[in-house]
């Protein structure tokens, strides 16, 4: 008997395994699917494909770091375990209550005999898959650490990996508690979005400060200041079995432990009834608007793009990726202090740095790359209508490149205060950054359309598109490499020309050949479609 | 008229429509019928660029559709077969929207006709979001009928409508044929078909099988049900063993 209950439990949450995995990777699925694979051979393959990434970044992730001796700085070792914790907590929070609340598909399961639990469980691995791409370097630097220690290879990766998985775990189900407890309260149930909006907008700027001040603060010796409640975590990996390590490693176990006791006791026996009636408030939350009669197509379509944005929870998961996912890489990978007061000679090298910032920022997770797709139905619908495609896709592209310049606009802003950068730099940065925006918005934005779906069922799902968090954190890493070495190649040359104006203008002429070759790149395979 | 010839799509190596070649005239209430997936909305898309055909041309008053369909727009309204659009927009923002998308001048008189016949009065102002199915089709039908076109193309009207609802739209696509203008939908329903059809065009995986009138259709099988002719055509009939091997068994 309990066998059989085991053989139907693990062909249940098999089956729930599946579905999540192919929501999780659309595209990745629609290619398999035309190769001919189905059933388990397709969740495999998935699944395959999903570790192959994993490996790639642990290893690229790992050369990257390979420099720095975090055993000798635990001040480093526990500012960028918060960093990369701090983005896990916020991508956990947001994927659980995508996933949980904001999704389309749960309430499908309500009328199927699955158990609360297989739901539960399936659901946080599909989170669990969608936040390990950000927070993979966390192994990184947990074994990098033990191995400049001297701990041996077999035990030091298999204690890195531990220690990760449980630390991640611990995240994640402390995060799913708060969620799914915070959606008890008869208020939350009532205004699920807003809700939710603040409490992620007030743990968004805790983050971003915490961020900040982190990287702000260094001691005398070159190392960051320690995090107090994160260096058992720098002894376990540091040196596994001393009393420091393993006790730490009890402590997480414990922690763990008591995790799964109370989300069995407190948030498993409600979970579906809470699903629903959030769900249904979803449902409600819908609004009455008083009339103003416009003839004026354009000013519909601007209330229609504006709507769009009133999608649960997106406005804020476009902040969190356009902001504070580059930070956290440029800051761990490529972050260097501006000096102020520069000469004018440097003009090219802050607009390049503007550039390369509006590449940073603008991702598979941004508005410009999503906006077609926040259409669904209505895109093909619009299509029958005698009103230009054109002209309806420049308004999108308008909005979503003047939402992405604000964003960028205020990112550099606070950059060139912290820097004090001198108000020409700053002018060329921002400049910059308009163009870089303008060029990259283009690429997302033919994307969009390129990869459009109109049947997702959360935003994870349409953030997902293409190849999931491993292209928007691949990408990432290379518009950071390649920026840091143009950078830093222009600033050498700078420096040490004795007419840096040629170089500038060069530079200059580089950019505009480049720039002009991608918009007409655009204009002719993009654009021109809908003349 | 409307004339769709050697008309094909395909998505990969799936052919959803397969040389479709048909006139459609003024004045006619044409339907298409078919099982699901047998091309129906695939050729109603392509009337009103939705999709693009892999091949073949489709002719609306002399213009050739992929060369003027700013202008053949102008002449169509349609209604898509799931009305789960714009739903971010309250009813009166959707109607604005088709009103200026027609450049249409003055619309509060017949918005206001539609808006009474199909009883939306205390509801304009709210998101289609928040309306049943069948709520948020009459918005999407009162939104096709704003503009007052030649050509109507509906794909599946029908579905979501009250009795009520159902009948004043069948009056109205009635009333439009009779004023010389055209009518094409599709449907599943063949009581509907045979109400309202002059013509008919029956498909089926991809394939056109008949393209007549219903009384001709009725004609060529006598004491047969319209139900009957089709499933003859289209379908099967003959499945009571497949019905009773699959009822008389139990899974549970």
């Amino acid at each position: 008997m309990i066998l059989k209950v085991k053989a139907m439990f693990n062909r249940q949450f098999k089956a729930l395994m599946a579905v999540n995995l192919r929501l999780l990777n659309p595209q990745m699925t629609s290619k398999y699917r035309k190769k001919g694979l189905v059933g388990t051979k397709m969740t495999k393959k998935l699944l395959l494909q999903f570790v192959f990434n994993l490996l790639i970044f642990g290893v690229i992730y790992g050369f990257s770091m390979f420099t720095i001796d975090y055993s000798k700085m635990p001040g480093m070792f526990t500012s960028y375990i918060l960093m990369f914790l701090i983005l896990g907590i916020s991508q956990s929070m947001f994927g659980i209550y995508n996933v949980f609340f904001a999704g389309k598909d749960l309430n499908s399961y309500a009328p199927l005999p699955f158990k609360q639990s297989e739901i539960f469980i399936s659901k946080i691995v599909t989170v669990v898959l969608n936040i390990v791409p950000f927070t993979i370097p966390l192994v990184t630097i947990l074994f990098l650490t033990g191995m400049r220690n001297g701990v041996t290879l077999p035990v030091n990766l298999v204690v890195s990996l531990i220690s990760y998985l449980l630390v991640l775990t611990i995240v994640l189900l402390i995060c799913a508690i708060i969620v799914l407890k915070l959606t008890q309260i008869k208020t939350v149930q009532k205004h699920p979005s807003m809700t939710m909006n603040a409490l992620m907008m007030i743990s968004l700027a805790a983050a971003m400060f915490g961020i900040l001040s982190t990287n702000q603060a260094s001691n005398a010796s070159g190392d960051f200041i320690k995090i107090k409640f994160l260096l058992p975590l720098f002894y376990l990996s540091r040196d596994p079995f001393s009393s420091g390590g393993l006790i730490t490693l009890l402590t997480l176990f414990v922690i763990l432990i008591g995790l799964i006791f109370g989300v069995k006791a407190f948030v498993l026996p409600h979970l579906m009834d809470q699903v629903t009636q959030v769900s249904a408030s979803f449902q409600r939350n819908t609004s009455r608007r008083k009339h103003h009669e416009s003839h004026s197509i354009v000013k519909i379509l601007n209330l229609y793009n504006r709507q769009l944005l009133h999608e649960p929870n997106l406005l804020l998961q476009v902040l969190v990726n356009s902001v504070m996912v580059p930070l956290i890489f440029v800051i761990s990978f490529g972050f260097a202090r501006i000096p102020a007061d520069l000469p004018l000679k440097w003009v090219g090298v802050f607009f390049v740095g503007g550039i390369a910032l509006a590449f940073f920022n603008t991702n598979q997770g941004t508005l410009i790359a999503n906006l077609i797709a926040l259409d669904r139905e209505n895109f093909d619908f619009v299509k029958s209508l005698p009103i230009s495609m054109k002209k309806y896709l420049r308004q999108k592209f308008l909005l979503g490149f003047v939402f992405q310049n604000v964003i960028n606009l205020v990112l550099v802003v606070v950059i060139a205060i912290v820097t004090k950068m001198s108000f020409v730099m700053l002018i060329s940065t921002i400049l910059g950054s308009f163009l870089g925006t303008y060029l990259v918005g283009q690429y997302y934005f033919a994307r969009d359309f390129r990869l459009r779906i109109t049947n997702w069922t959360s935003i994870t799902e349409l953030f997902n598109r293409g190849g999931g968090n491993f292209e928007m954190v691949g990408i990432m890493f290379i518009i950071i490499i390649v920026s840091v070495i143009a950078l830093v190649a222009y600033s050498m040359a700078i420096f040490k020309a004795s007419n840096p104006m040629i170089i500038n203008s060069l530079v200059a002429i580089l950019i505009l050949i480049v720039s002009f070759a991608v918009h007409l790149h655009y204009q002719k395979y993009f654009w021109k479609k809908f003349n | 008229m409307i004339e769709i010839e050697d008309l094909s799509k395909n998505y990969g190596k799936k052919t959803a429509l397969k040389n479709l070649t048909l006139t459609i005239e003024p004045g006619q209430i044409f339907g298409f019928l078919g099982h699901n997936g047998a091309g129906k909305s695939t050729t109603l898309k392509s009337l009103v660029s939705i999709i693009e055909p892999t091949s073949g041309k489709i002719v609306v008053d002399g213009l050739e559709l992929k060369a003027n369909r700013q202008a053949i727009k102008e002449k169509i309204t349609y209604v898509p077969d799931t009305p789960d659009i714009f739903l971010q927009l309250t009813a009166m923002e959707y109607w604005d929207l088709l009103a200026a998308a027609y450049n249409l001048s003055d619309i509060s008189e017949r918005r206001l006709k539609l808006v009474t016949l199909f009883g939306m009065e205390e509801r304009v102002d709210e998101t289609l979001s928040s309306f049943s199915h069948g709520m948020r089709q009459k918005a999407i039908l009162i939104g096709a009928l704003l503009s007052d076109p030649d050509i109507w193309i509906l794909d599946e009207p029908m579905q979501g409508l009250d009795p009520q609802a159902a009948y004043d739209l069948k009056q109205m696509m009635k009333k439009h044929a009779q004023k010389g203008k055209t009518v094409i939908f599709s449907t599943h329903n063949l009581d509907t078909a045979q109400q309202l059809c002059d013509q008919l065009a029956i498909l089926k995986q991809g394939e056109l099988i008949y393209n007549g009138s219903v009384q001709n259709l009725l004609n060529q099988h006598e004491n047969e049900s319209l139900e009957e002719i089709y499933l003859g055509i289209a379908g099967r009939i003959d499945d009571q063993e497949m019905v009773d091997d699959i009822e008389g068994e139990s899974h549970v």
